[in-house]
């Protein structure tokens, strides 16, 4: 027999170098010296050990980052050139990166001498690059990098003038950290990522008379903000998800279903953020089916390094024991861990055999780097070999995200997610811990994965999504469910959807079954709000040139005195085909509207939002106004979220002064 | 190009610069040894491929298209650096692998990891730290990629060997 490893053709078949044919070839060569595909297995699954575990030492080394502002620099560079919007207000940085793009692309000058002169010149340089800086930015980015104030969440208490002086230390260190990155030294630099997202906009009803968007149920981006006030440090702007922060509190409506497990009610307020305009909302809620039925549970559970620490693995174990109290004694659970190499650490077990399960649990231990990659599969494997039919199947993934890029590239992870969803087997997201929190991909994940997405911060976080959500979050109601305004141009100038920015779809897309949407759980309430500019407003939005070509006639208006019509369409957790039904809006007179209660609750938690995310829109409200907002719609408040609110409130009003 | 595509492209491209921009800055520090001029470099490489077309393969992953720019752009750099003589350390440069010398002292394998030949360092950092195929470090480093595969199987063969045994003694438990 011949010793086949020895061959680089071995190395290069076992590492997935080789194409099919030649594959194919290998197999053959092997097999007529006497191997066969076993053996083969065999050592290439050994090879694979090896490749993962250098995988895994690699990965520990340092990484260098592009300071943030330059990264800007590129992603501004990229959007501005498609977007054309140069001219935007307080881009200072775009407009430079333009002077750059210019410099390189255009002038005789090539870049190498252009580097070349930028890099010699040392110190002049390090000059410029502060004042290029967008400084707030920055400040964000390096001062959420520093490590966390010591605020327990356990009490609230500690977010006062403390939190606020231990913010204002930081700012002078984050001008420290912020220099000292652009010196020669690599700095530890906070990990965390967030995808662009560009704020929606006013939209004239004559341009784009439809706004459709799919629901989002999401909450995760609520807790991770909280983590950051809590921290002492405003948010990332591009970390705040204005329609998860509405969406993170339970509403109370009371609407009637009908022949859909969905409801929809449309309401309109004046609107608080500018005299003379009006607040819409789209109010959503989904039916409580009576029964439960069965559940499938796998969790696949991170144990990598960068889980070791009390607010991440201890704090999943906590949460695992929660999940145990709620589900019933036949439900079963499986636990599936990654790191490096990934394992079954429990096949699917029923819950009744507690005592197992807990040994398990409490047998975890954090340790070596992520592959998220085979752990995923590994779960999906596990979740169809204990499938049950018409119950609930899903595969909850607990993580910092902190997937090494590659082995487990996202758009791949995506696809087989997205894949698996198709066979009925839906995702979790829970997302713990900071520092190099993947908010981006975990995101991307749930979504595709028919799932949801939540992040757990803490141990009371922990018990609303697995005690008093756990049912919403794992009972699928009703999928893909798109929402489709149209807005009456007798009525409406001109509007803007409130958040839902990654969420937005082409008008087509609403009659596309093919096109993936949101989920929406038992019992579950969504909220969406658009601000409408009537007609007796002038506003500086570019209107679009008439046709030329098209005829001259004018477009019949109807008279209908709807203001505008709400279209649904969702589809069964398990068919193929969607449903439509409309809820219509009359126009009634802006002083003639009272304002809702739980609609007010709503607006200020979206104005908290929208400054957070320094967007123009909420220029006229002061925290102080949205805090007393929320505050008078507070109402019955079972859960504390709504005064925890106001608390967050509280903070952030120290720490942006 | 039509809008769903535009926003296609960047995302696409917004994907590359956030997983990309770490390993790319190592890689053009180990050339340029300065931390300022590989940002600018690596800023560089992503302006280049943000106007670069890459018409409907959004699955093609450019990443050894992005390595190379850095690579000659690096290499440009140090040729008009008067204060290095270049075309005999040149070869030495480019390939001593892209990690940190701690990280080579961090563990039994990465002890061993230094002891092989820079060539062979070079490529396996490529091959298991940045994920690149044989025929993108071929492409990269100018080797050929059958030639890539003998230099990876020599350096996995010598490493194996020594270490394997070693660390099933060690760790059986994180074998399974």
């Amino acid at each position: 027999m011949i010793n086949f490893t020895n061959d680089p053709k071995f190395t290069a078949y076992a590492l997935g170098e080789l194409n099919e044919a030649e594959a194919v070839l290998f197999r053959e060569e092997l097999l007529r010296n006497g191997i066969n595909e076993e053996a083969l297995q065999r050592e290439v699954d050994e090879l694979n050990d090896f490749k993962r575990q250098l995988n895994d030492e690699f990965a520990k080394d340092d990484e260098l980052r592009l300071p943030y502002s330059k990264r800007e620099e590129v992603l501004k560079a990229s959007s501005k050139s498609w977007m054309s919007q140069i001219f935007s207000p307080g881009l200072l940085t775009g407009m430079m990166t333009l002077v750059l793009v210019v410099g390189v692309f255009k002038f005789n000058e090539t870049s190498v001498e252009k580097l070349e002169r930028v890099s010699d010149g040392a110190s002049g340089r390090a000059d410029t690059r502060v004042d290029s800086i967008d400084s707030e930015e920055v400040e964000q980015k390096a001062v959420a990098a520093a490590p966390r104030a010591g605020v327990s969440r356990g009490s609230i208490n500690p977010r006062s003038k403390g939190g606020a002086k231990t913010f204002s230390k930081k700012k002078i260190m984050s001008h420290e950290s912020a220099l000292s990155y652009l010196g020669a030294a690599p700095v530890e630099m906070n990990r965390e990522s967030y995808d662009h997202i560009e704020s929606s906009t006013y939209v004239r009803v004559s341009a784009e008379p439809l706004s459709t968007f799919s629901i989002d149920v999401d909450t995760a981006s609520y807790a991770n903000v909280r983590r950051f006030i809590d921290g002492g440090s405003l948010p990332p702007k591009h970390a705040v998800r204005v329609e998860e922060l509405v969406n993170y509190f339970p509403y109370q409506y009371d609407m009637e279903l009908s022949d859909h497990p969905i409801a929809v009610k449309v309401d309109q307020m004046k609107s608080p953020f500018h005299q003379g305009r009006r607040l819409v909302r789209v109010a959503m809620k989904a039916s409580t089916p009576k029964v439960s039925v069965g559940k499938n549970l796998v969790f696949l559970l991170d144990v990598s390094g960068s889980m070791n620490s009390t607010n991440k693995l201890p704090l999943l174990k906590e949460s695992l024991k929660i999940v145990m109290r709620e589900l019933k004694p036949t439900d079963t659970i499986s636990l599936v861990v990654y790191a490096g190499a990934a394992g079954v650490v429990l096949g699917p077990t029923p819950v009744k055999e507690r005592l197992k399960i807990r040994q398990a649990l409490n047998n975890l231990n954090a340790g070596g780097s992520t592959n998220g990659g085979a752990g995923i599969e590994a779960a999906y494997k596990l979740a169809k070999e204990a499938f049950i039919e018409g119950g609930i199947n899903r595969v909850i993934l607990a993580t910092d995200g902190d997937f090494n890029l590659g082995t487990s590239h996202r758009g791949g992870l995506v696809d087989l997610v997205k894949e698996k969803a198709k066979e009925n087997i839906f995702l979790t997201v829970l997302g713990f811990g900071m520092g190099n929190y993947q908010d981006a991909m975990l995101e991307e994940l749930s979504n595709k994965g028919n799932g949801n997405y939540s992040y757990i911060d803490n141990l009371s976080e922990a018990n609303k999504v697995f005690k008093h959500d756990l049912e919403k979050n794992m009972t699928t109601v009703a999928k893909d469910v798109k929402l489709q305004v149209e807005f009456n141009p007798k009525f409406v100038q001109a509007y803007r959807l409130i958040g839902y920015e990654n969420r937005k779809l082409a008008a087509k897309d609403f009659n596309d079954d093919k096109k993936d949407a949101g989920e929406i759980g038992a019992g579950h309430t969504v909220t969406a709000l658009y601000e409408i500019i009537g007609h007796d407003e002038k506003i500086p939005l570019p209107k679009v040139d008439g046709l030329k070509y098209a005829a001259k006639s004018k477009v019949e208006v109807s008279d209908s005195d709807e203001l505008l019509n709400v279209k649904v369409r969702y589809k069964k957790p398990i068919g193929k085909f969607s449903t439509k039904f409309e809820v219509p809006l009359k126009n009634e007179k802006l002083s003639k509207l009272k304002s809702d209660r739980e609609m007010l609750f709503a607006t200020s938690v979206a104005a908290w939002g929208l400054k957070l995310r320094g967007d123009e829109m909420a220029k006229n409200l002061s925290y102080k106004e949205i805090r007393k907002m929320a505050n008078d719609s507070r109402g019955k408040d079972e859960l504390n979220l709504r005064s925890e609110f106001l608390d967050l409130i509280d903070f952030t009003i120290g720490l942006s002064r | 190009m039509s809008t769903q595509n535009k926003s296609d492209k960047d995302k696409w491209f917004r994907t590359n610069v956030v997983s990309l921009e770490s390993p790319l800055l190592s890689y053009t520090f180990k050339i340029l040894s300065r931390l300022a001029p590989s940002e600018e470099v690596v800023q560089e490489s992503f302006l280049r491929l943000w106007k670069q077309e890459f018409p409907g393969e959004f699955e093609h992953y450019p990443k050894a298209w992005l390595y190379k720019v850095c690579r000659n752009l690096a290499v440009d750099i140090l040729r008009k650096d008067k204060r290095m003589d270049l075309e005999e350390s040149l070869d030495e440069i480019l390939f001593c692998p892209c990690v940190s010398e701690t990280l080579l002292e961090s563990s039994l394998i990465m002890k061993e990891v230094a002891k092989l030949t820079n060539q062979q360092q070079e490529v396996l950092v490529l091959k298991f730290k940045d994920e690149l195929s044989y025929k993108e470090i071929a492409e990269l480093t100018g080797l050929s990629a059958s030639y890539v595969g003998v230099i990876l199987h020599e350096g996995l063969t010598a490493l194996r060997e020594v270490i394997l045994v070693d660390l099933q003694r060690l760790e059986p438990e994180t074998r399974n």
